[in-house]
């Protein structure tokens, strides 16, 4: 009887375990109580200094509800807005989906770049916390995330924002929100007309493959689905893609290559920014030598 | 977001490192249980440079007096919801009187409870020890086996090892259908084992394939070689019934 015990104890245990490694997609923060924006003395991804500035009457903080899908009750996404909400209805808007770092505080420098993409307040600009980021309610899961995305879209649509004038642009964890908008549009309240990557991965499972040399499937570590590689294939909008050279993250030979080359669309653009590691990438090509692709871009 | 996937890869990561299982065979007829734990460094910021804690529990059996058979299980990858498996034998296919050597062909089995995605890598490990310090205690049992039984478990002895391991991909592709450039994934070892009455004291440092690169990926590996591979650390401990 011991031998039997002995025996099943470690399937009990396998089969007893839920642990997932999700989690460590996320690098989320959720301590602030409010977003500092200028003043906040964290770490940030860029340092922009104050050639631009945005003025606080520019500066829209606010929330919007979201369901997770899962019959649970809703709860809030804390997003920024910057530019004049009431023309939406006929701006062209930039939706930025931030990278996996902290909350909005950390990207509020690059915030504040797009929103002088062309000129002060040329294009308007939102940016969201995911759930469990910053101030924003719920915890980070893949799903979750794009659900808040969909919320900022229905949100844009409801201020008058129609697909022809919805540019998505994706830093790092964000590419995969913008995939997934370009390549199952109707899945969501909007579809975009234009796509912009900066330092894509091409997928879960291949970052899991590059760090373990085995060709180990994603589901023994995570439940993510994310397959950047794949659903660009479907996207039908143009791209910009813009990946430092030096990337230490996301190598650009192993992620940002594989996403373009996979580009299934009718337009692509490739900036390879020599030097440029995963975060820097504006500073390193310099930020209106940076600010000049995008609307030439946006633009063209 | 480079501190995402620090425990994740790291779990099974760079060739699944675990230590050598057996690099004596037992006795004719011996059984033994051994744990060991220990795995790939890694600089996890903020934190340390620390070997990553994966567990093994394992039971081997000598078939013959050079021959041993083993499997071992891994707690660590149970936690996270895989089955992980392993199973071969050792073979000592050459022995002089302080030293020998040996080849271990075995498996590696895993199977998530997620997606019921199961992957099989046959492993070839050889090792070859030296004998530095022996002390055998004499004993009166009768039979022939129970005398090389206790040859093995009262006699203290210290010895180093040097070998390999090498873990074979069958398939010919990687995710998003890329070649698999790595078909043998190959890492040197050195280990010492302090042999004391029923109890293996073991120490081993695996040098995790030091021709592939560790630079521009999701896990900052620590090596000896720089940017090239990692390093293994692991300590395991086993008892000789």
């Amino acid at each position: 009887m011991k031998k039997l015990i002995y025996l099943l104890l470690p399937l009990i245990v396998f089969t007893a375990c839920r642990k997932r490694l999700d989690s460590f997609l996320f690098g989320n923060d959720n301590s602030i109580t409010e977003y500092k924006l200028d003043n906040y003395t964290g770490r940030t991804t860029l340092d922009v200094g104050n050639d631009y500035h945005v003025e606080d009457s520019m500066t829209h903080v606010f929330q919007y509800d979201i369901s997770n899908g899962a019959g649970e009750q809703p709860f809030m996404i804390s997003a920024i807005y910057t530019g004049e909400i009431s023309q939406i209805a006929t701006d062209t808007v930039i939706l930025y989906c931030h990278g996996t770092a902290d909350h909005n505080d950390f990207y509020w420098p690059r915030q504040k770049l797009y929103s002088h993409l062309g000129g002060t307040h040329r294009y308007g600009v939102l940016m969201i916390d995911y759930p469990g980021y910053g101030l924003s309610d719920g915890t980070p899961t893949e799903q979750n995330m794009y659900d808040a995305v969909n919320g900022a879209l229905k949100w844009l649509k409801a201020n008058g924002l129609t697909n022809d004038r919805l540019v998505m642009f994706g830093f790092s964890l964000g590419t995969a929100s913008v995939c997934q908008v370009a390549g199952n549009p109707n899945d969501f309240e909007m579809k975009a007309s234009k796509i912009i990557l900066e330092a894509p991965f091409a997928s879960a499972e291949k970052m899991i493959q590059d760090a373990s040399v085995l060709a180990f499937p994603a589901s023994y570590f995570v439940s993510l689905k994310v397959e950047n590689a794949i659903e660009i294939q479907k996207a039908t909008v143009p791209l910009l893609w813009i990946h430092g050279k030096a990337d230490s993250f996301l190598a650009i030979d192993k992620h940002g290559e594989l996403v373009f080359a996979n580009y299934g669309g009718p337009s692509k653009t490739a900036v390879r920014v020599p030097g440029g590691d995963h975060e820097d990438t504006p500073y390193v090509m310099g930020y209106e030598v940076y600010l000049a692709a995008l609307l030439s871009f946006i633009t063209q | 977001m480079k501190h995402l996937f620090y425990l994740i890869t790291s779990i099974f990561a760079l060739g699944a490192c675990a230590p050598s299982h057996f690099v004596k065979p037992l006795a004719y007829k011996q059984h033994a249980v051994s744990a060991s734990l220990g795995g790939a460094m890694l600089k996890v910021p903020g934190v340390a440079t620390i070997p990553v804690p994966n567990t093994t529990l394992g039971y081997g059996y000598g078939v013959k007096q050079d021959l041993t058979v083993y499997g071992n299980l891994y707690p660590t990858a149970a936690i996270f919801g895989v089955f992980q498996f392993d199973a071969g034998c050792t073979l000592q296919f050459w022995k002089q009187k302080n030293m020998g050597a040996t080849v271990s062909p075995g498996i590696n089995f895993l199977f998530d409870r997620f997606e019921k995605n199961a992957g099989l890598w046959p492993q070839l490990d050889a090792n070859f020890y030296w004998n530095y310090f022996e002390r055998k205690t004499s004993s009166d049992h009768k039979d022939g086996v129970s005398q090389l039984k206790s040859l093995h478990v009262d006699g203290h002895t210290n010895f180093f090892y040097v070998g390999f391991s090498n873990w074979f991909q069958l398939k010919g592709t990687m995710t998003l259908g890329l070649k698999q450039e790595n078909r043998l994934v190959f890492s040197p070892q050195i280990g010492h084992t302090f042999e004391r009455g029923h109890w293996n004291y073991n120490l081993e440092l695996k040098f995790l394939t030091p021709y592939l690169s560790n630079q521009n990926i999701i896990v900052d590996y620590v090596s000896p070689f720089g940017k090239r591979g990692g390093l293994g650390a692991f300590f395991s401990v086993t008892y000789r019934l």
